[in-house]
């Protein structure tokens, strides 16, 4: 099967301070990974790992430092951006800043209408607008001619899956898309991306701290910790079965909706972040439970455990597959 | 009617509303209506609901700052400070303000803004304790202060530090740790942890655990997050359109939830190891300012019976400290939500 999109090596540095101590941030760090058509890919980790860079830079928002990023057998380049053409799309995670306050939101439908030239007249225009609103289970009448103001969070953000959708778009980058939403009201999105996986063919880039719904929905994820990619396979080998200890501390800390299953030991908290972008070796040694003298001066490399990538000096051969907790 | 002995704060039918003119048009929005809470000594008490259910006005009436266009309607509001029972309303602004950090103290939802972004941690540190503590004893308290911050877990140099220096996760900590600095008996939290990733979330839920143990305060949380009252809360009460529809201890309201919405607030949660498909509740939560007839709930009800659309249902008790405000419970048949 063709690969939707790839990234390769993709490495980003930032320059913090002023220009006398001047300190350099690898935010993402030689991420590669790929996407396949019709599939829901998730990227993860807590605030601060460099997922939603990746995220701008797919987009084109961000130049990289190195690195390259395929979509559809084409080589993204300065001039043609993978989002200049109509395949890809974003969301974003705030969808009231999504949409100008004083603009009514199906003027931003028309205008992509009209960007793409989609539709001739303005009946067309509206039927095909009517037909992506009803893929998120809202109507044009219901819409049209509306403030953001007169939507709630859940909705707005359904709409904004729906402007997304007009151009038909092959590949959806959703940055935190449900992180604003009400608990109460995730499901109806999370549930839209799998409708559109299953019936339009759509693939999802999905960037998350919340690994519940990520489970629930995709089918590969990649964690992220600090710039790197630190596991990375199928979601059910990943997140049921974790084998770095970081992806581990993420998957006890979510709060489970059960009191019997409360948490009993304490957390070890992240130091200042720059720290840890500067750590030398694996950078998550200063956090590690398992840690050893080898973590804090190696960078270790990608293993594969049974078509897993872990990033963990515990898996290297020779060392046996499941090191105990 | 007599407060139970250890009874810490007590509501009693209180409503508050916005109240707003609208080029002579009054709009009336029921936040907050007809509620009773008796929340204990020593708990943590959580209050579970959507955005816009009318949480974060609770609080405020709670806390006594109602300001307009929030007006408190009918109802009181009542402490009890030193065994006496003491009605808030009838407070001077001088008592409330005096009351606030040592009696009762508020962390806000997202702490960015709390903490004064162009002098030092430790300079804010100053200035609560100057404004709360007389002359001679401010020194002590600063030293406290800084034990307490390496109690908890903080790094030391934090009061050297300046707000924007800090990750969000720890200036909401640096909140925590400052609300509770002078031994509150109530502590009220506002979504403290919904701006945090998972491991920081599970971090201040830490400490306030911490804090609730040492001082054997009462904690009232505000989240939707049903997977943060799992954790934390001994008892929750879930709101619904400015009302408690239901309350119980976080075993009863997990295990056995009976009001329809309580039901569909719990199985809309993805769990680990189960991909079954799952719904969000129906619909999207009723204006406040327009309020359905009846039970505010009965138009994203599955089970909505014409009784429902007519009168608000009162309180059902089908186990000790479980309340439910819901028809199908009132004549004993309990629906469950598959």
């Amino acid at each position: 099967m063709e690969k939707l999109l790839e990234v390769k090596d993709l490495t980003k540095q930032y320059a913090l301070g002023s220009l006398i101590a001047r300190i350099l941030i690898t935010a993402v760090d030689h991420v590669s990974f790929f996407m396949n058509p019709a599939e829901i890919f998730t990227l993860a980790g807590e605030s601060g790992c460099g997922k939603t860079t990746t995220a701008k830079i797919v987009l084109g928002f961000e130049e990289a430092s190195s690195g390259t990023i395929v979509h559809n057998g084409k080589v993204q380049t300065r001039k043609e951006k993978v989002w200049a053409t109509e395949g890809v799309q974003a969301i974003f995670q705030d969808p009231f800043s999504t949409f100008n306050p004083l603009r009514t939101v199906d003027s931003y439908f028309f205008e992509t209408v009209q960007n793409y030239r989609l539709a001739e007249g303005k009946q067309a225009a509206i039927d095909l607008i009517d037909r992506k609103l009803r893929l998120v289970g809202l109507t044009y009448p219901e819409f049209a001619g509306k403030y953001p103001n007169e939507f709630s969070g859940g909705q707005l953000q359904r709409i904004s899956i729906a402007r997304a959708l007009i151009t038909d778009p092959k590949l959806i980058i959703a940055d935190e898309p449900v992180s604003m939403v009400d608990a109460s009201l995730r499901m109806s999105i999370v549930n839209l991306f799998k409708k559109l996986r299953d019936e339009l063919g759509v693939s999802v880039l999905y960037i998350t701290h919340d690994l519940a719904t990520a489970y629930y929905v995709s089918d590969r994820i990649a964690i992220m910790f600090r710039g790197n990619i630190v596991e990375m396979g199928s979601v059910e080998q990943v997140l049921m079965n974790p084998r770095h200890p970081y992806t581990r501390l993420l998957r006890d800390s979510i709060p489970e909706a059960d009191p019997r299953k409360t948490w009993t030991d304490t957390v070890m908290l992240a130091e200042l972040e720059q720290e840890e972008y500067l750590r030398q070796g694996c950078k998550f040694a200063g956090r590690c439970a398992l840690v050893s003298e080898r973590c804090k001066k190696e960078v270790p490399k990608d293993i594969f455990v049974e078509d897993v990538l872990v990033k963990c000096h515990l898996y290297e051969e020779g060392k046996g597959n499941s090191p105990s907790r | 009617m007599e407060p139970k002995p250890e009874t810490i704060l007590r509501t009693d039918q209180l409503k508050a509303f916005y109240v707003l003119d609208m080029h002579g048009a009054q709009k009336v929005i029921k936040a907050v209506n007809e509620v009773n809470l008796e929340i204990q000594e020593n708990e943590i008490y959580g209050i579970a609901g959507e955005s816009g259910c009318g949480k974060s006005t609770l609080l405020k009436a709670l806390f006594g700052a109602i300001e307009p266009p929030l007006r408190l309607v009918g109802g009181k509001v009542c402490y009890r400070i030193n065994w006496e029972e003491v009605e808030v309303t009838s407070l001077s602004a001088e008592e409330k303000r005096r009351l606030r950090l040592e009696y009762i103290s508020y962390i806000p939802q997202g702490s960015m803004s709390v903490l004064n972004p162009v002098i030092k941690i430790k300079e804010s540190y100053q200035d609560f304790i100057a404004s709360h503590v007389p002359e001679p004893q401010r020194k002590k308290v600063f030293e406290q202060a800084q034990q307490q911050i390496l109690e908890l877990g903080l790094p030391r140099n934090i009061l050297n530090a300046y707000p924007h220096q800090l990750s969000g996760g720890m200036r909401q900590r640096v909140t925590i740790a400052l609300s509770a600095l002078l031994k509150p008996r109530i502590m009220i939290g506002d979504e403290p942890t919904t701006a945090l990733d998972v491991v920081m979330q599970r971090g201040v839920i830490q400490m306030l655990k911490e804090i609730q143990k040492k001082l054997k305060n009462t904690i009232i949380l505000v989240t939707h997050d049903m997977g943060v009252h799992a954790n934390i809360a001994n008892r929750i009460g879930i709101m619904y359109a400015g009302r408690i529809v239901e309350e119980g201890t976080t075993m009863q309201i997990f295990e056995e939830p009976l009001h329809p919405y309580t039901q569909f607030l719990i199985h809309s949660l993805p769990k680990f190891g189960d991909k079954m498909m799952r719904e969000s509740v129906p619909g999207s939560p009723p204006s406040l300012a327009d309020l359905p007839s009846g039970c505010p709930f009965h138009p994203r009800c599955p089970y909505t019976r014409s009784i429902c659309r007519e009168s608000m249902p009162g309180f059902s008790y089908p186990a000790e400290k479980h309340r439910v405000a819901c028809w199908l419970i009132g004549e004993g048949k309990h629906g469950k939500a598959s």
